[in-house]
């Protein structure tokens, strides 16, 4: 799917607004990245919400704007993350804002953002540039679903149709099906299926996003000694077959070795037991062989 | 032998030999009293973390205050459903922690002993 498309994720991702002189330093010490980096108005960075047992929360997407941070979560786990930052607001200035019901979101895949953006900008990967379509002011994002680069744009949604308009003519609209597919092809997580509290950010290969050296956060001496010892179990990884695959556990000598969180037809993400890994790339689902690829 | 304050769920304590290094640390900065604000934040391995400092500038108006063994403690209402119980003692010596909350609401701290969670 070289040819540039774009996808809706007004309903699919949420987005929060914090506010308060304290919000950098609590998202600092709720989540895995070094959110200390963020001190000017186009910078942004994924983390990871993490329990105090090291297991995934959601990754999150947090852009640093001049007077609020735009937290962007997937749409399930937003109650959670917000009830998470409220439980630990605790002598902080931070407040939190939900403006997911004003604000969308599309996602745009291409190679080459300046044939939508005419003006050449130099934005690094999950920083971001405010720009002006068709007279309406939009945040836009770089980002990256692993191999996969593609851009984010945020803006007031009651102009989210003209910016649908202007994209229709340079790009095709996904369905979710078609993203979903995409998703999996590259082996993105996604909160609900790969990123949930069975799992940690290493089994998940969440490693971009972890600061080993910032300090304490929350969950951060398990996830210290699971990458400092080796003792990471399981790794995410994709699966595919000549067979429909789905949702369940995959064996290897009659053994269950892991399991497919998400799946499209033949193609599906797994997780699967690291010492699997070391001695094969054939595994069954049900009665069906099917194949490893490691992210 | 120091006589150890035992814990009341409902109040913060001082410990005798914390509340004598609290006035040590509040004399060594030159501070006339020794009024002492302590409280909790998201944080730290396992959750929270806790927050000690010496003040010399009184309460804020949502602060409960407590007086214990000549010192005086402030604590926000939030920070204080955490830390009710709490007996604020101190570890000296060459293996010591310093300062140490035996806090009775607390179920797991992390392996350095600085957070913890309820």
């Amino acid at each position: 799917m070289n040819s540039p498309s774009f996808i809706d994720l007004t309903s699919t991702n949420a987005r929060l607004m914090l506010c308060g002189e304290d919000k950098v330093d609590l998202l600092d010490r709720l989540s895995t990245n070094d959110i200390s980096v963020l001190k000017e108005h186009g910078q942004g960075l994924s983390t990871v919400l993490t329990t105090n047992k090291g297991r995934i929360i959601d990754l999150i997407k947090i852009y640093f704007f001049e007077d609020h941070l735009l937290l962007v979560s997937d749409m399930q786990s937003i109650s959670k993350i917000s009830e998470w930052i409220e439980f630990y607001t605790i002598m902080e200035d931070v407040t939190q804002i939900d403006v997911s019901d004003e604000t969308f979101q599309i996602r745009i895949f291409t190679d080459d953002i300046n044939r939508i953006f005419p003006q050449k900008y130099d934005c690094e990967i999950d920083n971001f540039f405010v720009t002006v379509i068709d007279g309406v002011s939009v945040s836009v994002t770089r980002n990256k679903m692993n191999t996969k680069q593609c851009f984010d744009i945020f803006g007031n949604k009651k102009h989210k149709n003209t910016i649908i308009e202007f994209l229709n003519n340079f790009a095709m609209q996904l369905e979710s099906s078609q993203f979903e597919n995409l998703r999996i092809l590259v082996g993105y997580p996604k909160f609900g299926n790969e990123l949930t509290e069975e799992f940690n950010p290493l089994e998940a290969l969440l490693y971009d996003h972890i600061s080993f050296n910032k300090g304490c956060y929350i969950g951060q001496e398990v996830v210290a000694r699971l990458n400092t010892y080796n003792k990471v179990q399981r790794q995410m990884v994709q699966i595919s077959s000549n067979h429909d695959l789905d949702i369940g556990e995959i064996e290897f000598e009659g053994q269950t070795v892991g399991t497919i969180t998400s799946v499209m037809k033949n193609n599906g993400i797994a997780y699967i037991n690291k010492k699997i890994l070391e001695k094969t790339s054939q595994v069954q689902f049900g009665s069906f062989d099917a194949e490893i690829h490691l992210i | 032998m120091t006589l150890k304050s035992k814990p009341d769920p409902l109040t913060i304590k001082i410990s005798d030999e914390a509340s004598l290094h609290v006035k040590e640390f509040a004399e060594s900065e030159g501070k006339d009293s020794a009024d002492l604000r302590v409280g909790v934040k998201g944080g730290g391995c396992s959750g929270l973390t806790y927050v000690l400092e010496i003040v010399t500038d009184g309460p804020k108006e949502s602060d409960k205050v407590i007086e214990d063994n000549g010192v005086r403690i402030f604590v926000d209402k939030k920070s204080y459903v955490f830390l009710a119980g709490t007996v604020l003692d101190y570890s000296g010596g060459l293996n010591g922690k310093g300062f140490v909350f035996n806090n009775p609401n607390a179920k797991t701290s992390c392996g350095c002993g600085t957070s913890f969670s309820v």
